[in-house]
Order: C-alpha cells, then sequence, then structure tokens
C-alpha cells in the first residue's frame, strides 16, 4: 500500500514525466520558460490548481453524471484557474504581468484535464492527491529546468545575476524554445535509461 | 444493471457545481478587492514619480479627473502634478487597442507647456513583450497610437483652458 502510494507521487516526476513522455501542457512550457522565476511561478501555480482540480473531482466523482464529466471537469478547473488568476493578480501584481496570457490558459493545460479524467475521476481522494502533486511537481521541475537554462544562456543571467559575459538572445526567442526543449529531451531519454 | 440518472438530476449536479465555483470566484474577488485597488494605485504613483519627477507637492492621484478622448466616447484619466496650488506638470492615462492580443495602457507625462516629457506602459499584451522584457520591442504603432490619443485629449482640454 505505501509502495502504491509512492508510486502514485513519484511516477509522474521522471518515469511519465507529463510533459516529455506525453508531450502535454507545451504551450505554456515554451512560452513562458524565458526567466527561472517565471517558470517556478507558472510551475508551481499549475501544481497548486492540478491538486485542487484533482482533490475536488476525485471527492465529487460518484456524484458527477459521466455524460457530462467534461463540462463539470472543465467548470472545476476554471474555478480555480480564476481563484489562482484573482489572488495573483491581487498580492502578486509583478508576477502577474509576467505570466500574462499563460495563467487564464492553465483551464486548457493538457496536463490538467488528463489528469481529472484519466485519474482523479477513477481513484481515491488520497491517491487523486499524490499523482496530482507527483505529476505537477513533473511539470513544474522540466518548466523550471528549461527556464534556468534560457535565461542563462539566452540572456547570461540568473535570476537577474549576470553570470556570463555574453549570451546568445535567440534562445530567448520561440525557435529557442523548441531547441532547448529538444536538449531536454536528450538529457531526459538518456536518465530514463538509467533510472 | 446500473439506472442512469434522470436527466433532471444530472443537470441539477452541473448547476450545483457551477454555483459552487461562481461562489468561490466571486468571494475571492471580494475579499481581494482592497489589494487590488492599492497594487494599481502604487503603480500609477510609481508611474507618476518616474514622468513627473518630484517637482509637485500634492497626490495627483487624489486628484485625478475624467477627460474626453479625442476620437472616443471613452474617459482618459488626468491626473495634475501641481506645486503651490499651481499645475506644473501632469499626465494623463492614455490607451491604445492596435497592440496584438489586446488593450495596451500607457502614462504619458507632459510639461505645463504640452510637450511630452515621457510615457510609461502601465499594461500590455502578454505577447507583445519581447521575452526579455526589452521595452523597444513593444508595438511602436500601439505606443504611436496611445500617446497621439493623450495629446489629442489634451488638446481638447486645452482649447477649455487648464486650471
Amino acid at each position: 500500500m505505501k509502495d502504491k502510494n509512492l508510486s502514485c507521487l513519484t511516477k509522474g516526476i521522471i518515469r511519465e514525466n507529463p510533459v516529455l513522455t506525453m508531450l502535454l501542457g507545451l504551450c505554456p512550457v515554451l512560452g513562458v520558460s524565458t526567466t527561472a522565476a517565471g517558470s517556478l511561478s507558472m510551475g508551481l501555480t499549475t501544481l497548486l490548481v492540478l491538486v485542487c482540480s484533482a482533490a475536488s473531482v476525485s471527492f465529487l466523482k460518484n456524484i458527477i453524471p459521466p455524460r457530462f464529466r467534461l463540462l463539470c471537469f472543465l467548470i472545476i478547473i476554471s474555478a480555480f484557474v480564476s481563484t489562482a488568476d484573482i489572488l495573483i493578480s491581487a498580492y502578486l501584481p509583478r508576477l502577474h504581468k509576467t505570466l500574462g496570457i499563460y495563467l487564464p490558459l492553465i483551464v486548457v493545460n493538457g496536463i490538467i484535464l488528463n489528469r481529472t479524467e484519466l485519474f482523479a475521476s477513477q481513484n481515491n481522494l488520497k491517491s487523486a492527491i499524490l499523482d496530482a502533486l507527483g505529476m505537477g511537481t513533473g511539470f513544474t521541475l522540466i518548466i523550471t529546468v528549461l527556464g534556468i537554462f534560457r535565461e542563462i544562456v539566452g540572456a547570461g543571467t540568473l535570476l537577474g545575476f549576470r553570470l556570463l559575459p555574453d549570451s546568445a538572445l535567440i534562445l530567448l526567442l520561440p525557435p529557442g524554445a523548441f531547441f532547448a526543449l529538444a536538449c531536454l529531451f536528450i538529457v531526459f531519454n538518456r536518465l530514463r535509461k538509467v533510472c | 444493471m446500473k439506472k442512469t440518472p434522470s436527466l433532471f438530476y444530472q443537470s441539477l449536479v452541473v448547476a450545483l457545481i457551477a454555483a459552487v465555483s461562481a461562489l468561490l470566484i466571486s468571494v475571492t474577488h471580494d475579499l481581494t478587492d482592497e489589494a487590488r485597488r492599492q497594487s494599481t494605485y502604487s503603480e500609477e504613483q510609481k508611474a507618476l514619480k518616474e514622468l513627473l519627477g518630484t517637482n509637485f507637492d500634492n497626490n495627483p492621484c487624489a486628484e485625478k479627473i475624467l477627460i474626453s478622448s479625442p476620437d472616443s466616447e471613452e474617459k482618459l484619466e488626468f491626473y495634475p502634478a501641481r506645486r503651490a496650488k499651481t499645475i506644473k506638470s501632469f499626465a494623463i492615462k492614455s490607451y491604445s487597442d492596435f497592440a496584438p492580443g489586446g488593450r495596451m495602457e500607457i502614462m504619458v507625462g507632459f510639461n505645463i507647456d504640452g510637450s511630452i516629457i515621457g510615457s510609461k506602459i502601465l499594461s500590455a499584451p502578454h505577447n507583445i513583450i519581447k521575452p526579455a522584457g526589452n521595452k523597444a520591442s513593444i508595438s511602436s504603432l500601439a505606443v504611436n497610437d496611445a500617446v497621439n490619443r493623450a495629446v489629442g485629449a489634451y488638446k481638447k482640454l486645452n482649447s477649455g483652458g487648464l486650471q
């Protein structure tokens, strides 16, 4: 039982990482990962929404009508995203500006709908929360690593501190995001063989 | 065989979930209203200080008035910066809908003779700012449009005499 819980929590971090194995949530990964701080914030917000949505769906799974389940999931996810959006705009306005349109777009993040539909709606509350935590951590890990890489190589800084005298600006542009993600895929595939 | 619930029951559940979700959003919105107002206020204060310096002894935000836009029904905000009760400079909060992705808001600072001191972007759609946050990358068409609107509003106001 303990092993099952542990597996629920850890599978999303490397083994079944939603970004690198299912290519889910690529829009924010490519769009927001220009700075380490922005990436981490996006990852944590998504993690929070994912955990709350998965917990709610698991809790309500017996009363949600199967015919309208996707509609219910989207209403629940939208409610948590809107709440996060309002809270961030009130208490962290600078972060709200940095995340921009990608914050409300969490509603259509494939990872959240995927985990609520495939896992949370069929499992108990504890497993749903652990799965959401693991998947959210996996997403946060990838977007943050990408953000750190792109900020260092693309801007020559990390968290605003200058590390490199020169930088390759292409890494901060959309083609650079794909290039950085490809590099991450190479590292991840090697890592998965070792694990 | 499991009995399928009636359409009425299914609709009721969906409506209940929607109602609880709406309640959560509205409660959060109401609870954070003051904090949001404060953050907008401090952002305006910061922009005014950057544009108009410290050559005023009033609170332009407290004295802001709404003025007519030169080309639409929409009102613009006018912030007078006074020293010894006389307007020394002022700022106008303008906007442009030419920014790709939505509305851009800009604060334009003016000397009392109508010459522009500078401008500061208050909000812009995310996709018109380069990732590095380079200000030069903001759509120049949108900035021009917003500044022109502020100038037009000033001219319209000035025809009635600034006090």
